[in-house]
């Protein structure tokens, strides 16, 4: 019984053992755990920290980069805002438009809510451009600056400064004056020196200011000082042109009146012309009448000395009557008392028939007459008479100065635009420069061999240009000596 | 399709001047000017009782009028930094009753959102009542509790979608419009009634980074510290700032990197903006956020922006189902408007892929979202957002 009692006892204590063993291990296995899971904690939280510390870089960094992107968007819309003003204000050189060309979407732009510009005038500061205020607000302002001295302060300054740059207690003199906190002060520099000032700010007290402010607000104020500069030029340039268009203006009435006076005298000759040939013209008929009575011996017999006299009367007295009428036609012409007869005219045709007319005189020189006027040539607007006689002159004359048996004489015809061009060239003695230019004044006459041995009047080519002219058209002569002469003339085209 | 909307805008500055050009473009599509809600977003220096009577004189008589002022404009031919919209809404359809509040910080923000929203019952009594848009002033500091006085009112799960009213980014003075006022401290909403298709969504796209942190002291929109140190010491940690680099940057931070409070089963946090480092080191939020609220930093891309304003676009579609939308109204931040920068366009663009080029799109920039989350777990409540864009699509 003992030692089964003893044997019992043992087991439990063998029993004990073991439990006390396994918890033993359990214990140490749980320790054991306990510590895994400590350790894993602690890696975990440090891992934590770790991330956290990561996280803290992260937001550090995404700081500074959302600094720098909102930079670099306030940079690129301001300098949207100044290509536009810059675009604007090359666009007016009026002073006044100036700053009305400025829009307060421009200013928020440049990341500012409050613009001013004052500028010097008549001795003081006057208010050229303001965004963002109220009227009541400008007059405390301009009253408070009055006070402060602060355009006097400012002059010496005479720098772009922001609230940022410029000391504290400054800065707060600044904002007494104007308002916001946050500002940027430019000086307005015309060529002549600083003229006022641009105040750029921000209500938000936050809205943070960096030296890019500045640059763009120095930059805008430069812009804006050159466009004022050149908006003066342009108005003292105005000035002169308005100056010198008042004298001009002047002179055109004063050469206007001369002319006029001019005109009168042409017009009291040309009617002291008329009247004159008119007059003479009755007694030169009676002097012929009477002349050709005595050479008909319807008076008795004349001696053979009284006859030549008289016929040089009668001669004389022709040359006088054709010269009074020319007198006359060239009076008519100048005062528009012809009446033109205007139609279509074959200019090859009235040439032709002058041609024919002048046929006797071209015999007796020899001389060779070519009328080269194309077939297709259009008809001229013309009066038949008149240019008759243009025909005539030019021609008659052409004779006149060719030489005997080598002369030559070529009519030719084309057309240019509206007109009708005819050209009638010879191989005649021609004339010098200054001959030329004064061949169609009145009673003009070239001095040459020919002219001293034959008789004329100096009228003839005066009559022609007044014909030609009367019809629209010019004349002109081009020369040289001993290389003959061409005398061109236009006329206007038949309507078709 | 019974509803009709006709859109107009106008970037004059004289107040009386862009109200003429405004209502001009809307004559182009409703002839007769006949509306049964006028909606206007302007920029603040519009934000004129004259921009308002104006308009009023030119469109039908009596249609009620309501509206606040923006950061900037969402217009159907892109985004306007300066200027007016005008939205003249024809829903014959539908019972609209419109109400304002004014004075909200002396009456308390629940009391304001239950005066609000109880008087805006008042002529739609006995009619189902199907959606509520409402804009109250961006410069609230609890939003969230004005929303839940309106929902009070409403009960918990009746769709509020609206946006908070904004400025140049100043901050410092913010305008609802109602009829011919104009007035800050309040807020204006108009109740839809009878029979209404809409559908909406909600998305901001920003991540969470780092650690989970707790608010461990906070008093309304004030978070005093957070895991036990001052609170400000969570971004200066982050940013490597001290304190002054930290309240100089705020613009940026404020923008770019809010808080983040954990929603259980929603696919993104609720986002609030610090608006403030006070110099105690704690930090002023725009709204309030709870004590003992699990929160993150977060940080958002331009790329993550755009995707998100997709997902929000095709959750309105998929609200809409096979129903045409006739107007879509953008509610949108002026944050992301920062973000996103000269790449705003592109982020109208995004919704008019998911919703059809010709949708025609009307909002503006604000400084919060008020709308439903979507999971089961929220009953469809209501919530006040930061950051996000807010799509209400009517059909």
């Amino acid at each position: 019984m003992e030692n089964f009692l003893n044997g019992n006892v043992n087991l439990t204590v063998l029993a004990c053992l073991l439990a006390a063993l396994a918890i033993t291990i359990v214990l140490l296995l749980k320790l054991r755990r306990l510590k895994e899971l400590k350790s894993t904690v602690a890696y975990l939280k440090q891992s934590l920290e770790e991330l956290d510390e990561q996280a803290k870089l992260i937001v550090r960094t995404d700081l500074e980069l959302n600094k720098t992107q909102e930079e670099l968007d306030k940079r690129i819309s301001g300098l949207y805002a100044l290509q536009r003003i810059s675009h604007e204000l090359s666009k007016t050189l009026q002073q006044s438009e100036i700053f009305r060309r400025i829009s307060s979407e421009d200013i928020s732009d440049f990341g500012f809510h409050k613009a001013l510009i004052f500028m010097e005038d008549k001795g003081g500061l006057s208010l050229k451009y303001q965004t963002g205020y109220l009227d009541g607000e400008i007059a405390g302002i301009e009253t408070k600056m009055e006070n402060e001295d602060f355009y006097g302060l400012f002059k010496i300054k005479n720098t772009t400064f922001s609230s940022s740059s410029v000391s504290s207690k400054f800065g707060k003199d600044i904002s007494a004056i104007f308002g916001p906190n946050s500002f940027v002060i430019s000086p307005l520099v015309k060529k002549d020196g600083v003229c006022g000032f641009l105040y750029l700010a921000s209500d938000s007290v936050q809205a943070p200011l960096t030296a890019g402010d500045e640059e763009l607000v120095a930059i805008l104020a430069t812009h804006l000082a050159q466009a004022l500069d050149n908006a003066e030029l342009f108005e003292e340039v105005y000035m002169q042109h308005q100056l010198l268009e008042k004298k001009v203006m002047a002179r055109t009435q004063e050469l206007s009146s001369a002319l006029e006076q001019l005109n009168s005298v042409s017009k009291r000759k040309t009617d002291f012309v008329s009247a004159v040939s008119h007059e003479l013209r009755t007694p030169l008929t009676s002097i012929k009448g009477y002349a050709a009575i005595l050479l008909a011996g319807k008076l008795g017999e004349i001696p053979k000395e009284v006859k030549e006299r008289l016929e040089k009367i009668n001669l004389h007295s022709d040359e006088l009557v054709h010269m009074v009428n020319d007198l006359l036609d060239i009076a008519r012409l100048e005062s528009g008392r012809i009446e033109m007869k205007l139609e279509p005219l074959n200019i090859a045709s009235c040439a032709e028939n002058i041609l024919d007319m002048l046929s006797p005189q071209l015999k007796e020189k020899t001389i060779t007459a070519k009328l080269d006027i194309p077939a297709q040539t259009v008809n001229v607007l013309a009066d038949r008479t008149q240019i008759s006689r243009v025909f005539i002159n030019l021609l008659s004359n052409a004779i006149k100065f060719v030489p005997e048996k080598s002369g030559e004489i070529r009519i030719q015809a084309s057309t240019i635009g509206e007109f009708v061009q005819v050209n009638i060239s010879d191989n005649g003695i021609g004339m010098n420069q200054n001959d030329a230019n004064r061949i169609f004044e009145e009673f003009y006459r070239v001095d040459n061999p020919i002219n001293q041995k034959v008789k004329g009047t100096g009228l003839g080519l005066t009559l022609v240009k007044n014909i030609v002219q009367a019809h629209k058209g010019k004349i002109w002569v081009e020369s040289q000596i001993n290389r003959g002469s061409t005398f061109s003339f236009t006329l206007p085209k038949a309507q078709i | 399709m019974d509803i009709k909307t006709a859109i107009g805008t106008s970037s004059k500055k004289d107040p009386y001047e862009a109200a003429n050009e405004a209502v001009a473009s809307c004559r182009k599509k409703f002839p007769g000017l006949e509306a049964d809600l006028a909606i206007v977003f302007s920029t603040c220096g519009l934000a004129n009782p004259i921009l308002l009577k104006n308009i009023q004189k030119l469109i039908k008589p009596g249609v009620p009028l309501i509206g606040c002022s923006a950061a900037a404009l969402i217009t159907p031919s892109g985004i306007l930094k300066e200027g007016v919209i005008l939205l003249l809404l024809s829903c014959p359809k539908t019972k609209i009753s419109c109400y304002s509040v004014e004075g909200i910080r002396a009456k308390g923000h629940f009391a304001a959102g239950v005066e609000l929203a109880g008087n805006i019952l008042q002529t739609v009594k006995g009619m189902r009542r199907e959606m509520c848009v409402v804009f109250s002033d961006g410069l609230l500091e609890d939003t969230s509790d004005f929303l839940k006085g309106m929902q009070n009112a409403f009960g918990t799960s009746f769709p509020i979608i609206g946006g908070n009213s904004a400025d140049n980014l100043s901050f410092s003075q913010t305008y609802q419009f109602y009829n011919g006022n104009v007035f800050s401290q309040g807020a204006v909403a108009a109740l839809f009634a009878q029979k209404l298709n809409f559908g909406f969504g909600v998305r901001h796209g920003w991540k969470p980074l780092g650690k989970i942190h707790t608010v461990t002291a906070s008093y309304a929109n004030i978070i005093q510290e957070i895991d036990g140190k001052k609170a400000a010491a969570l971004y200066e940690d982050y940013f490597a700032k001290t304190l002054a680099q930290l309240q100089k940057d705020t613009l940026l931070i404020n923008t770019l990197y809010p808080i983040g409070i954990y929603l259980d089963k929603e696919n993104e946090y609720l986002l609030r903006n610090a608006m403030l480092f006070n110099n105690n080191g704690s930090i002023v939020t725009h709204d309030t956020i709870a004590l003992g609220s699990k929160i993150r930093l977060m940080i958002g891309t331009k790329d993550s922006c755009i995707e998100s304003a997709k997902q929000a676009a095709a959750q309105v579609k998929s609200d809409m189902r096979d129903k045409k939308i006739e107007l879509l109204l953008v509610i949108n931040s002026a944050s992301r408007l920062r973000l996103l920068g000269r790449s705003a366009d592109e982020e109208i663009n995004a919704l008019k892929e998911v919703l059809g080029q010709d949708i025609p799109c009307v909002g503006f920039y604000g400084y919060g979202q008020q709308a439903p989350l979507r999971s089961l777990k929220y009953f469809g409540h209501s919530y006040y957002h930061n950051q996000a864009i807010a799509l209400l699509g009517i059909g």
